[in-house]
């Protein structure tokens, strides 16, 4: 499959999924050694390997496949050094090409996300429709309250506010469903055989599509908000800490929610625990309204959650630039991260030991 | 090959089809010797609305966790609506005219009919695709209403969270005496035929611009959207808009002008707009019904 992919149907222009490139990745053995363009080009796994199924089970067992090491990995999967004669040996550290390999995953989520962009951009036109009525409402309340600023905010900022929460909430990937839908289907076993770490290739599939389709969702919103209110005075060196709060409040919300998906090894459906979890990021999370309105007992039981650190954030880092808070909040937000990912961790490690298969 | 010729073809298998057994005398199809009279009228029409919603109920309950966690889910999808709205009342307590009370009757309102709406006519918001899928073909070989056959023989699950909601809210919230809650009732029921009137407007577009779902459900949330929101806020262009193009505010207005006081010249005018956009929904479904081609896929519903 992967060499006719390479040689005809790549050729053609067809696309492969993040999971073609690990089915690629299947015979990458423990020696470094390459074989050049057997497979598919931007696939890292076929640039170290297409050493087949003989060598298979070693990287799987160490990156948190299944470990079986059954050898699931075909020799059909790479070409002989025999027939290109073009072994060269790797130079690049292991732990980079390991990097590299996640990259090219996302790299590939991108590319398949931003393919049909203009679909993406239609769909999401509902978005201007979300900021019109937001526009409205808060220009209303302004006028009504009499105060040029609430909660420190302008009712420009408070737009732009909302423009970034709407755009993270309706852009990122509602990953528990396809969680829960590995699990469920059982689908979550061939996935363990790949030799990449499940957690990290889903995070890297995750982020691929969310950071394109929060990015259409920005766009929309952002050219709402300046034709209604106008811009907003926000300094250039703010850019590379809210674009890095952004992208840390995705990990949050991935491991969240990948955690969610997983516990369909417990349990028959999970969609409570979802539909909780995204009540939760809507309000708590500061979605709908900046948790600065909150009432003081209700503002503190949200600064406690992680929730407020996927929305809330990055959404008032940007809104209300001030040079001295973008490393509290970033921090804060890598403390989230490391908590969620050992919770999700350990979800995964106790879920995989229930794991039953039998026969392929 | 003509519609005609299409649907003839689909016809000779129709018979064999088995249904339903709650719907198969509503909507058995006439025998070639003519012996099966079709049945019409408002009755008849009555009878299959509840004859699908009892079948639609029963097929969903067998999926019971699922049943109940769409239920669950919807219940939490609306409660975050209301507690947003608390939230903004407790720091800012008036909007224009509107109260926090308002806005409680606006939801529970909104929800209700909506779950009515997507309860019994399950079709209306997915009436698009099969429009162009060419799924009419099942619907146009049986002696009944094409229009209000397709749009309740499917039911949206999760508007049962919906009715639920709504009608808890009513109840808890909205001052339920025994008038109000009369007119509440009343309300719902307009409101839901305004919805499914807007729907089947909407969809109808497939059969002119073909791939119209995006827009048609875009369309869609934005009537939901807007009707959510007090009519307070919408001025000028806007507020024009919500009373024509996207006529949202006939929804909207209901907790105040009905509900809160009783506008006789407000509740006219929303029986009036609903009555329009009824014929209009009709009118609209019939002349694309004209254009509609099958796409030569034979189905058949077990």
């Amino acid at each position: 499959m992967t060499v006719r992919l390479s040689g005809g149907a790549e050729a053609q222009g067809l696309r492969c999924t993040p999971g073609d490139c690990a089915e690629h990745g299947r015979g990458q053995g423990r020696e470094r050694r390459c074989q050049r363009k057997a497979g598919h080009g931007h696939c890292p796994g076929n640039r170290s390997g297409g050493r087949g199924g003989d060598k298979g089970g070693g990287e799987r067992g160490r990156e948190g496949g299944s470990g079986s090491g059954s050898g699931i990995g075909s020799g059909g999967n790479g070409v002989s050094e025999s027939q290109t004669g073009a072994v060269v040996v790797a130079v690049v550290p292991r732990s980079f090409r390991s990097v590299s390999k996640y990259v090219a995953v996302l790299a590939l989520s991108v590319e398949n996300a931003a393919a049909y962009f203009a679909d993406t951009l239609v769909r999401t036109i509902f978005m201007a429709v979300v900021i019109f009525v937001f526009v409205l409402l808060w220009r209303t309340t302004y006028s009504v309250t009499g105060h040029p600023t609430i909660a420190g905010f302008s009712v420009a900022q408070m737009i732009w506010y909302l423009v970034i929460t709407e755009s993270i909430i309706n852009g990122r990937v509602r990953y528990w469903r396809k969680m829960d839908e590995e699990v469920r289907s059982g689908q979550i076993a061939y996935s363990l055989n790949k030799p990449v770490n499940y957690l990290v290739f889903h995070y890297a599939t995750f982020l691929g599509e969310s950071v394109v389709k929060v990015g259409a969702n920005l766009l929309i919103g952002s050219a709402v908000a300046l034709l209604m209110v106008g811009s907003i005075s926000v300094p250039l060196e703010a850019a590379p800490f809210v674009i890095a709060s952004m992208l840390l409040g995705l990990t949050v919300d991935y491991m969240t929610e990948a955690a969610i998906g997983l516990l369909a090894f417990w349990v028959e459906d999970t969609a409570p625990f979802g539909l909780i979890y995204n009540c939760l990021a809507l309000i708590l999370g500061g979605t709908l309204l900046p948790l600065d309105l909150f009432p003081a007992a209700l503002r503190s039981v949200a600064a406690a959650l992680p929730m407020n650190q996927v929305v809330y954030a990055p959404a008032r880092m940007f809104a209300s630039f001030s040079s001295s808070q973008p490393f509290a909040i970033l921090m804060g937000q890598v403390a989230w991260v490391v908590v969620m990912g050992c919770a999700l961790s350990c979800v995964f490690r106790l879920g995989r030991r229930r794991l039953d298969v039998n026969g392929g | 090959m003509s519609t005609a010729d299409k649907v003839d073809k689909v016809d000779k298998g129709a018979n064999r089809r088995r249904r339903p057994d709650g719907v198969e005398g509503l909507i058995k199809a006439p025998s070639s010797d003519g012996a099966e009279p079709a049945k019409a009228g408002l009755f008849a029409d009555v009878r299959l609305i509840t004859a699908y919603a009892r079948l639609n109920l029963q097929a969903a309950m067998e999926y019971r966790a699922s049943f109940i966690s769409q239920i669950f889910g919807m219940f939490l999808n609306d409660g975050i609506w209301l507690a947003f709205w608390w939230l903004y009342f407790t720091e800012f307590p008036v909007l224009g005219s509107w109260q926090r009370e308002d806005v409680v009757v606006l939801w529970a309102v909104l929800a209700t009919s909506f779950g009515v709406a997507t309860g019994l006519f399950g079709n209306a918001l997915g009436l698009s695709g099969i429009i162009l899928r060419g799924d009419l073909d099942y619907y146009l070989v049986l002696p009944r209403d094409v229009l209000l056959h397709a749009l309740v023989s499917r039911m949206s699950t999760s508007a049962w969270g919906d009715i639920a909601f709504g009608t808890l809210v009513f109840i808890a919230f909205g001052g339920a005496t025994p008038g109000r809650l009369a007119l509440y009732m009343l309300s719902v029921l307009i409101v839901a035929v305004f919805f499914v009137s807007f729907f089947v407007i909407v969809n109808s577009l497939a059969f002119f611009i073909g791939s119209s779902q995006g827009i048609s459900e875009q369309l869609q949330m934005t009537l939901v959207h807007f009707a959510s929101y007090p009519t307070t806020i919408f001025q000028g262009a806007a507020r024009v808009v919500l009373f024509t193009l996207i006529p949202a505010g006939f929804i909207s207005s209901v907790p105040v002008h009905v509900l809160r006081r009783f506008h006789p010249g407000f509740f006219a005018a929303l029986v009036v707009a609903t009555l329009v956009l009824a014929v209009a929904a009709r009118a609209v479904f019939n002349w694309g019904l004209r254009r509609y081609e099958s796409g030569n896929l034979v189905t058949g519903r077990i």
